[in-house]
């Protein structure tokens, strides 16, 4: 082979591998908004953006990567979304100073900031903290079981709870060991989303009441 | 006899001066109170529209939680409720309201419809912190949510359709932005071709906002799903019903029934494309 033709093939080599590799990555991103909250009292849009994976026929999800977040029990397949931006340090404190004026009733304490890259089902249930898990009920079918709320099973701190309206949380004090799940949880730690991690009342005002609680398998 | 007549010829041009100027001063003034009343809107309502737009946060805590719209809704429902009874008190306020929002949904459309190029500067305001009243998008989410509920009101298939067209070009328009918006983030050819791959699939770049209408689209499909009795046609009411259909076969496979998660903005929107070919023009 001449040397004119041996760099043809090593230039085309190479532009094809840039084309596979951009057709793999090619992939849509999205934007999600998030508000944050001047000192001043002004309050703004933030938007960042990440990819959604959706569709657990596929075998591959952010760029190209083996599916990254699957059940502990079976191997099964959860839909999640990467952020590929996490916030600045002020959209943080404004992202902070946000939920603390629209749900400060619903804290006791922040345990940490705000911060895009999980969110409440991948703190409390897992498996993987960074992506967003938003296969919750897949979640706790797999690798959780309710917990009775029975004197032969009773709740305990440390315990997961399922919120009235798709919000994950984990127990950190407890009224009773037995009853309903409603009220036997007096607080839970939880990430609200993309803004931080609080300690708060069982019920927040977003997030509904407590209506099922579970152990790890 | 001379200054007689010329007396009487004088009344007679001072009749018709004062005719005249009556006339004028009349009929601009019926014309005056006419608009006032024809098409304004108080300005009391014009304050709660704008108050809606910029303190709606529709689904602020993440995009796996869209059931978070309805405390959104909630928060907001004393203000959205105040536009509702002003509409209905009367078919004219009723127009009122719903021009405040078409005529805002025009400007939008007319600003950023595809195909249009948007300032560096709207841009560059997006990627370091805009104020919340000079955010383009910011309130498309609840005033579609205030049209789709003054079109159950209206119950006009003609005005449902403009609405539906209306909102659907402003998912367009939004979509837009953002697939700029996105170069401008990131411009690598990597990003270019996203953008690219989305418009061969005529796909709309998914954002908070296109979700949220997505979310009041279902909605609406819902009303109209569950109601005995609909103004909507037959071929409206069974794309309406494929909907569900389609719907509740995926709810099966996700073992949910509680809301909509953002991977379906695209059919349902798809399907609210359907609705508007099939509503009737006139």
């Amino acid at each position: 082979m001449d040397r004119k033709c041996f760099k043809k093939v090593i230039l085309f080599f190479f532009g094809f591998l840039f084309l596979v590799s951009i057709q793999l990555q090619a992939d849509n991103s999205c934007y999600f908004l998030f508000w944050g909250r001047r000192a001043g009292g002004s309050e703004y849009p933030i938007w960042k953006e990440f990819y959604k994976y959706e569709d657990p026929s596929q075998d591959t999800c952010y760029r190209g990567m083996p599916w990254c977040t699957k059940t502990q029990h079976n191997n099964v397949k959860l839909k999640h979304y990467h952020f590929t931006e996490n916030f600045t340090s002020t959209e943080k404190e404004d992202m902070n100073r946000y939920a603390e004026y629209h749900w400060g009733d619903d804290f006791d304490s922040k345990f940490s900031d705000a911060d895009s890259t999980y969110n409440c089902h991948s703190w409390a249930l897992g498996p993987n903290q960074t992506v967003w898990n938003v296969n919750q009920d897949t979640t706790l079918s797999n690798d959780f079981v309710e917990v009775s709320g029975t004197c032969g099973d009773p709740y305990k701190v440390g315990q997961y709870c399922k919120h009235l309206d798709d919000h994950s949380s984990r127990i950190t004090e407890l009224f009773f060991s037995t009853g309903s799940p409603g009220s036997a949880v007096k607080k839970i730690r939880s990430k609200w989303g993309g803004y931080g991690i609080y300690d708060g009342c069982s019920n927040p005002s977003a997030y509904g009441n407590v209506v099922k609680i579970y152990k790890r398998k | 006899m001379k200054p007689k007549k010329e007396a009487e010829m004088g009344k007679k041009n001072l009749k018709r001066i004062l005719l005249v100027l009556f006339l004028f001063f009349g009929g601009t003034f019926f014309n005056i109170s006419y608009l006032w009343t024809e098409e304004k809107l108080p300005n009391s309502i014009k304050d709660t529209f704008e108050e809606i737009r910029i303190s709606f946060h529709g689904m602020w805590s993440g995009p796996d939680s869209p059931s978070v719209m309805n405390s959104s809704l909630k928060r907001i429902e004393p203000k959205t409720q105040i536009i509702i009874d002003y509409a209905r008190t009367s078919d004219e306020n009723l127009k009122l309201c719903a021009n405040y929002i078409l005529n805002y949904f025009d400007n939008f459309i007319e600003k950023f419809q595809p195909g249009e190029k948007i300032e560096e500067k709207l841009l560059k305001k997006m990627k370091e912190g805009i104020l919340v009243t000079e955010a383009p998008t910011i309130g498309l989410s609840i005033y579609t949510y205030l049209l789709l509920e003054l079109s159950n009101i209206k119950q006009d298939t003609v005005f449902t359709k403009e609405v539906l067209s209306k909102i659907y070009n402003v998912c367009l328009a939004t979509s837009n932005i953002f697939e700029q918006f996105a170069i401008y983030k990131n411009p690598t050819d990597l990003r270019k071709k996203e953008i690219e791959v989305l418009k061969e699939k005529e796909e709309m770049m998914g954002t908070s906002e296109i979700f949220e209408i997505a979310w009041f689209c279902e909605n609406f499909m819902a009303e109209a799903y569950l109601s005995e009795k609909t103004y909507l046609p037959k071929p409206a009411i069974e794309i309406i019903n494929s909907y569900w259909d389609w719907r509740k076969e995926e709810m099966i496979k996700l073992k949910r029934a509680t809301c909509l998660t953002i991977g379906y903005y695209s059919q349902t929107l798809s399907y609210i494309k359907k609705l508007i070919e099939v509503l009737p023009e006139k």
